[in-house]
């Protein structure tokens, strides 16, 4: 028996719950000014279907987006000409990170490592972002 | 209108043992016995099914890496194995399938290795305690800490297909085309079946034995229930005392270079009821050793045909 990458992502419903998620975050995340549309949240959940599938992943729970959508909205390096662009990097960025640290981090404690490198030395950078080693957080966690 | 080639039955011979029910399906599907839409049914209710899985195993995160959901789906599919084995019949398996759905396989399933898995573990407590002190490096540690290195390891709730150990030492009659709890249960039986019947013998007999086959050292991984096997049968046939494992020699050749691989394997037969009773095994282990004998006479009409059985059991004048 053989798995679609995206077995769990492609019906229809799947679709509609992941994209109605995103865009209840709005309720959060336009205080802060960022706001999507249903195209650009439709856009994403796509992007994350591609996202999965580049790093070999399979998404079996609620899904990352929103969560990420609520962790970074607070950010002051995020603005809303940007703020699809920064989601969908860093739901890219996200899976990698998962595949480099061998799913030792969590999702929560892998997203607030994040957001606190990309506040802290990244100052807002995801080029800097990316090419930071994910495994850090792990020795951070033991020391 | 259904054809005679879409409605035959299932051939349990094209059924893969490792992988019962997948193959079981292919055949249901290829045979017209199932159905698109019930295939399907059955996909998706195994997807559900590792959905759970997938949060249970790491609870922290809503996503894992497709080679590891692979393998939990092959410990999913192989659980529901274990529970469609118990069917009669192939078409018996398709109906509990067809009555139960996954899930509920899938409980069953792994109560089933549960029970395995504890019955297996009885068994090898008793053969640790019994364990003989045979002189070949691999016996004791394959027998004692390579099976316990399983029980440690083994977590049938996420990879219950997964045997762990590389079992190196082989026995008599090998295991094919089975792993996890099935393979060990069947290895630990094996290896217990053998063990009691080297314990019908004095320890030093069966290490003179060894010491006298061409080319024997300790290092070798071999299946030491062949030679001594071949010794007792051997000593039957050649009308010697079993419990020595001294036979004729020259006896033994000519008799089996005399008839067909199927006459040796009858010869062989007849020796065994005699052997096996005399050496006062119990039923179990008689059968283990039994079902040993057809590819035992092979090898012995062929060693013995090419001037070999020096290097399989020895002389008989240990």
């Amino acid at each position: 028996m053989k798995l679609q990458c995206s077995s769990f992502l492609s019906g229809d419903e799947s679709r509609k719950d992941r994209v109605r998620a995103l865009l209840d975050c709005n309720t959060r995340t336009e205080a802060y000014g960022l706001r999507l549309t249903p195209q650009q949240a439709q856009a994403l959940v796509a992007a994350q279907t591609e996202a999965l599938d580049h790093a070999g992943r399979l998404e079996f729970g609620g899904g990352v987006l929103d969560r990420m959508a609520c962790t970074f909205c607070t950010s002051s390096y995020v603005g809303p000409e940007d703020w699809e662009h920064a989601l969908r990097t860093l739901t890219e960025l996200f899976y990698w990170f998962k595949n480099e640290t061998r799913d030792r981090a969590g999702d929560k404690e892998l997203l607030d490592w994040m957001r606190a490198a990309f506040d802290g030395p990244c100052h807002g950078s995801l080029e800097l972002l990316a090419g930071l080693d994910p495994r850090e957080l792990l020795e951070e966690g033991n020391g | 209108m259904k054809t005679l080639s879409h409605t035959r039955g299932i051939d349990p011979k094209a059924l893969r043992p490792e992988d019962y029910f997948i193959s079981l399906l292919e055949q249901a599907e290829e045979t017209g016995l199932l159905c698109p839409a019930e295939a399907v049914r059955f996909q998706q209710e195994c997807l559900l099914l590792l959905k759970k899985r997938c949060t249970e195993y790491c609870p922290e995160s809503s996503s894992i890496p497709m080679a590891r959901a692979q393998e939990l789906l092959r410990s999913i599919c192989y659980t529901v194995s274990v529970a469609l084995k118990t069917a009669p019949a192939p078409e018996a398996a398709l109906a509990m399938l067809r009555e139960s759905g996954i899930q509920p396989l899938y409980c069953a399933g792994m109560v089933r290795i549960q029970h395995k898995i504890e019955a297996a573990r009885t068994l090898h407590r008793r053969l640790k305690r019994e364990l003989c002190a045979l002189p070949n490096e691999f016996y004791r540690p394959t027998a004692v800490e390579g099976i316990e290195g399983f029980f440690k390891l083994y977590r049938p709730e996420f990879s219950a297909q997964e045997t762990h150990i590389t079992a190196d030492y082989p026995t008599l009659l090998p295991i094919e085309r089975c792993t996890g709890i099935e393979f060990i249960e069947q290895y630990v039986r094996n290896l217990y079946c053998e063990n009691r019947f080297f314990r019908a013998f004095p320890l030093q007999t069966i290490c003179s034995l060894l010491e006298h086959i061409e080319g024997y050292r300790p290092q070798l991984v071999m299946a030491l229930c062949e030679p001594v096997l071949a010794a007792a049968l051997a000593c039957a046939l050649t009308g010697r005392p079993i419990r020595s494992l001294r036979w004729d020699h020259a006896a033994l050749e000519r008799m089996l270079m005399s008839g067909t691989t199927a006459q040796t394997e009858q010869l062989l037969r007849r020796a065994w009821k005699q052997a096996g009773a005399a050496l006062e095994l119990p039923q179990s282990v008689r059968h283990y050793l039994e079902a040993c004998l057809p590819p035992l006479a092979a090898r012995l009409r062929h060693a013995a045909v090419n001037g070999g059985l020096d290097g399989l059991m020895g002389t008989g004048a240990a």
